[in-house]
């Protein structure tokens, strides 16, 4: 682009009102009153593409209703004119039945709220998979708005020998086409140049389909004209009558309820569809047949198939990555190796967020009064922030690997090679994708399931997502392996300990997924299969760029989501575990402090008299506290698993965030007070003892616990998230007292197994 | 002869895709309508879905669904 624009852009790319501002329009600037939407296969570059042309003046954000994701961005045109445009979700038709591509017709058409019907519409084309992605295409100009076709991914093309007589093709189609490679910016100028000249020469025209170009045999020909001819009566748009019998034909069926059809043409089109089904000529396959017939008609003249240029990397890799014994065995071993990453490389990142928030924390002591205010500031806000954004290393490389897999193609031959296993228990192959995301976080693992047409299959998936062990226990696990296990301690020179107590706790969860599918898929969600109809894109080197902006776009969501419920609840149970302040205490512990101090001379022995009479001094704060006295309240139910108390406040303080447990216990074990007797958690935790002087995390209480936290629903936010997705409370809270069931029961099996067997 | 039947580097040209369901209609949508060109790249560890190519690009489906699929062998 022009210099005067690269400045325009990075003027508003610094503005943070241009980014965090709420409405579309108030982004989107001054004269921003047109709109384009971008549309397109999934695998084409469209999000390149998208964004390429808005720069990095872009919203996300939710459709209305839905969790489908919006983005919307401003571009600038050559004149100097911006106009809004949106991203609308990959598709492969606009007649299909997933939530997405319902979404994405609603938005070209303009029926939904936020977005009005697009002025211009921008197909992204992938010029190496050409008559596939025009399928799509004819659907799209059938909609009216003029469109350009932006073909992209010339380089992929050219190296695969396809070339494209691009003149011509416009012409028999009947769009402009732009060629581009949006991953390198290439081709962009062209578009928004053609853009708007298209747009130019269609405003104050009224909006008509241009003439439809693929045909169908005369008798249905003739049923579709009768049929237009009678929407030509009662539309708004007569001009659009022929594109709207095309679409009634194909989407319409019997069990719809599709609102806003006079119920007249309702009749007719149902009429004409059972007509043509007796007649042997059904309208849904002779129309998808017809448009084939004349894409085929329409490139074989305008595309050579050349020899390819270079190897045939994706071939190779496939045979490699999809072999049989090869592919699963390199599958598990990148998961094994992500999960080693999370559980050791992180580590140095933890050490320093761990430190740079004692440190804000003595900051803070050292600059306020002793009080109420400081206490909240330091235990309360800074503690709690602090297990929010520890985790942030381990949840970044998480999310890093899930985007590199994706984005070079990988994970689509991963749900091939899962879907015969996910099938057993009745799951579908693209289920493997949120689940894969739930390990991260199950929230827009949830959000992934969209894919998912069936909606038991979904509500299946959704409902056992959550027990993909999510990022957010990875705190619970990392702290009680480091206070029961020797961590470190290295097995077969490769792993250790440590690492092993971890991914065996994922393979469970694993397990304990796929036991949960199997029983819902053959109880309360029986169905048939759905198909698994699968795109494997081109393998390709994975941009840095984008993986990580994403990576960082997934780890916000985290981090707003998640984060600002820990934080609102480690300050909620600060006050709930540091009042009442005035409870009678069973001794004088200020005159034993008193005495020790006097009467020690050995300044060793004094600090772990005054570490002992400290830790008895909170313990019976603690249990005096209204959090101690609902501990304690709970206690039975969860002694027969091992747990005392003060796990059980950690638990119900957790069932806001998972991640609450470590804070919980932080602030139990009074390690975020910051002096010099402080002790890190895990420390604490070795070295508590029960009235009885035995230890109180034992390794078997420990993976009572880790079991605990694998199946249990511990999780408001993804509770809210199902509620979205499903839109009633049955399932979130059928969830809830499912896995709260199944968590409890087995920790016990565990914990009192263990203690049979001699392990307590 | 169905789609299943093919071998791992087989061609074969559809014939049709039988039913008329959902899913029979988002195969034709993806491509696979009467005289398209497919060719078998192989088959997942399992035996389970097929790996396909079809007017250019690669398309994974399941055995069952390519049950459905009638296709002429193509030398």
């Amino acid at each position: 682009m022009s210099a005067p624009q690269r400045a325009q852009e990075s003027e508003a790319k610094s503005d943070p009102q241009a980014r965090s501002s709420d409405s579309a329009s108030a982004s989107a600037g001054q004269s921003a009153d047109l709109w384009v939407a971008i549309a397109g296969n999934p695998n084409t570059g469209k999000t390149a593409l998208f964004n390429a042309i808005t720069g990095l003046r872009q919203k996300v954000g939710n459709y209305p209703g839905v969790t489908v994701e919006r983005k919307v961005g401003v571009v600038s045109l050559p004149s100097g004119r911006r106009i809004s445009c949106v991203d609308v979700p990959g598709c492969y038709s606009l007649v299909a039945r997933s939530e997405d591509e319902q979404i994405a017709h609603d938005v070209l058409v303009g029926q939904i709220e936020g977005t009005p019907e697009p002025d211009a519409i921008i197909v992204v084309i992938d010029a190496s998979n050409l008559q596939r992605n025009l399928y799509l295409a004819t659907q799209i100009m059938e909609l009216g708005a003029p469109c350009v076709i932006a073909l992209n991914m010339m380089d992929v093309a050219a190296r695969a020998g396809v070339e494209i007589d691009l003149g011509r093709l416009s012409q028999e189609i009947g769009v402009p086409i732009v060629p581009t490679v949006a991953i390198r910016e290439q081709g962009i100028d062209a578009l928004c140049k053609t853009l708007e000249q298209t747009i130019e020469a269609h405003t104050g025209r009224r909006r008509a389909a241009p003439e439809r170009r693929w045909r169908m045999e005369q008798t249905i020909e003739g049923r579709v004209a009768s049929l237009a001819a009678e929407l030509a009566h009662h539309s708004a748009a007569p001009q659009r009558a022929d594109a709207e019998a095309i679409w009634l034909l194909s989407s319409l069926q019997e069990a719809d309820e599709l609102v806003g059809i006079n119920p007249h043409i309702r009749s007719q089109v149902l009429d004409i569809q059972r007509a043509l089904d007796q007649a042997g000529t059904p309208f849904r396959a002779s129309e998808i047949q017809a448009r084939y017939d004349w894409i085929e008609a329409v490139t074989q003249p305008c595309v050579r198939h050349g020899e390819r240029v270079g190897t045939d990397w994706t071939g190779r890799l496939d045979a490699l990555f999809t072999h049989r014994v090869l592919g699963p065995a390199l599958f598990f071993g990148a998961m094994a190796l992500i999960f080693q990453s999370i559980f050791t490389w992180a580590d140095p990142a933890i050490g320093a967020v761990e430190d740079l928030f004692a440190a804000l924390s003595a900051g803070v002591q050292a600059v306020l009064p002793e009080g109420s205010l400081r206490d909240l500031i330091t235990e309360g806000i800074i503690a709690g922030a602090g297990n929010v954004v520890v985790f942030l290393p381990q949840i970044l490389i998480l999310f890093f690997a899930i985007n590199l897999l994706e984005d070079s193609g990988y994970m689509a031959r991963a749900a091939y090679m899962m879907d015969r296993i996910m099938g057993r228990v009745g799951l579908h192959g693209r289920a493997f994708i949120p689940l894969l995301s739930s390990f991260a976080c199950a929230i827009p693992g949830v959000m992934a399931t969209r894919t998912i047409e069936n909606r038991r299959d979904r509500l299946v998936t959704i409902l056992v997502a959550p027990l993909m062990s999510c990022s957010a226990r990875l705190p619970v696990y990392t702290m009680v392996i480091a206070a029961v296990f020797d961590a470190d301690r290295s097995v077969a020179g490769v792993f250790n300990v440590g690492g092993l107590v971890l991914l065996s706790m994922y393979l469970f969860s694993i397990v304990a997924a796929i036991s949960m599918a199997f029983v819902f898929k053959s109880t309360i969600l029986k169905g048939p299969r759905p198909p698994f109809i699968l795109e494997m894109p081109p393998y390709k080197l994975p941009q840095l760029k984008s993986v990580l902006r994403n990576m960082w776009e997934r780890a916000s969501v985290f981090l707003s989501r998640a984060g600002t419920v820990i934080v609102a609840v480690t300050i909620l149970l600060w006050g709930l575990l540091s009042y009442p302040k005035d409870v009678e205490l069973s001794r004088d512990f200020e005159a034993e402090r008193i005495r020790i101090e006097a009467s020690l001379a050995d300044a060793a022995a004094r600090r772990e008299a005054l570490r002992g009479l400290e830790s008895a001094e909170s313990a019976e704060r603690l249990r005096a506290s209204y959090g101690g006295r609902l501990g304690r309240l709970i206690e039975p139910a969860i002694a027969p698993l091992g747990f005392d108390w003060k796990i059980g406040i950690g638990l119900i303080g957790s069932l806001a965030a998972r991640e609450v447990i470590v804070g919980t216990l932080g602030v139990v074990y009074g390690v975020g007070e910051a002096d010099e007797e402080s002790v890190p958690l895990r420390e604490r935790l070795r070295s508590e003892r029960h009235a009885d002087g035995s230890r109180a995390y034992t390794p078997l209480v420990g993976i009572s616990l880790m079991i605990y936290f694998v199946l249990a629903c511990q999780c408001m936010s993804t509770l809210a998230v199902v509620r979205r997705e499903t839109n009633s409370w049955r399932w979130p809270l059928f969830m809830l007292g499912y896995m709260t069931a199944l968590a409890w029961v087995a920790s016990f099996a565990v914990y009192q197994g263990g203690k049979m067997l001699g392990f307590a | 002869m169905k789609l299943a039947q093919l071998r791992v580097g087989e061609n074969g040209a559809v014939r049709r895709v039988q039913g008329s369901d959902e899913s029979s209609f988002r195969l034709m949508e993806m491509g696979l309508t009467p005289g398209t060109r497919v060719r078998v790249n192989g088959v997942a560890p399992l035996g389970d879905p097929l790996h396909i190519t079809l007017r250019g690009y690669k398309l994974s489906i399941r055995r069952r669904e390519a049950e459905g699929i009638e296709v002429d062998l193509l030398p």
